[in-house]
């Protein structure tokens, strides 16, 4: 069986990752305009929360892929650290604006539904305010890699802020739980039957998550190809400047 | 046209309820930030494969 450190071989992860990416898109096509179609349309309203239950089928995937997404780039900064494999870090920098716009979808759904529910479009409750500062972390992740010229220092720096920025993708994760204050409810989405929203709001939620999991795949991957390219083409100016 | 948008807005209010607004923002925003992150994706994955692509036969012609 190959190696997972094959791929870290810009060349033999741009020739695979190519030959999957029409699948994926695809798939992230087909799950989020299904889930989203089935939960616009074919949901009932909440009957505590009328039809912004609706929001639910945006709100949740975005933040769930806004913390997750993060983890992504702390496991592919681990790998760069560690291994100095040029891809991985790469990938945690194609992944960061993906996981900003995530995060800010997530804090402007999270305040329309405010509005009418809460009464008030924010509020600086534990786990809102972790949400805003991670997008803080994710705009400085980027300006980071953009403001140094060096691609490895660059890779470095990023990457132990990934390390540190860490602490705010899991307290935005467990900010409920560790403060238990605040207007924000707990989770939504449990494997717990009886804790879990009813399955007529579960199975479009699913398909919808799956919808954002595919769509962040599908970005990463071209993004990455687009990253590598573009190092590569570094690497061939500076070296006819050279010559 | 007017007609057109009177009649969507009925058909929409009237399905969301007193919360259409909301709702409706919510999409078009959320929407609106992936197509723009989706096509920004992909029109710099086009513009930087023809920039390689230019400097490689560069570099081919000069060998």
């Amino acid at each position: 069986m190959a190696s997972l450190w094959e791929y870290a071989n810009p060349l033999k992860f741009m020739r695979t990752s190519e030959r999957v990416l029409p699948y994926v898109a695809g798939a992230a096509l087909l799950c989020l305009v299904g889930g989203l179609v089935w939960g616009f349309f074919f949901t009932p309203d909440d009957y505590r929360q009328g039809a912004t239950i609706k929001i639910f089928y945006l709100h949740v995937p975005s933040a769930m892929m806004a913390i997750n997404i993060w983890v992504m780039m702390l496991i592919t900064s681990l790998v760069w650290l560690v291994r100095r494999h040029h891809v991985s870090a790469l990938a945690a920098r194609a992944a960061a604006p993906v996981g900003a716009v995530m995060t800010l979808i997530a804090l402007v759904t999270g305040a329309i539904w405010g509005q009418p529910m809460w009464g008030t479009w924010w509020v600086w409750d534990p786990r809102l305010t972790s949400f805003l500062i991670l997008f803080l972390f994710y705009l400085g992740y980027m300006a980071l890699w953009a403001a140094i010229d060096d691609d490895d220092t660059a890779a470095d720096l990023t990457s132990v802020l990934c390390l540190v920025g860490s602490v705010f993708a899991v307290l935005s994760r467990y900010a409920v739980n560790f403060w238990n204050q605040g207007l924000h409810q707990g989770a939504s989405l449990s494997l717990d039957k009886a804790e879990n929203v009813a399955d007529v709001f579960w199975y479009p939620a699913l398909l919808c998550i799956a919808g954002f999991v595919l769509l962040f795949v599908t970005l990463v991957i071209i993004r990455t190809n687009t990253e590598i390219r573009a190092r590569r083409m570094r690497a061939l100016l500076a070296r006819e400047q050279v010559a | 046209m007017a007609d057109l948008w009177t009649n969507l807005d009925d058909i929409l209010i009237g399905f969301l309820g007193k919360y259409a607004i909301e709702v409706l923002s919510a999409y078009a925003v959320s929407l609106t930030l992936i197509l723009v992150l989706v096509l920004m994706s992909f029109s710099r994955s086009r513009r930087m494969k023809a920039a390689l692509r230019e400097v490689e036969d560069r570099v081919k012609e000069r060998k």
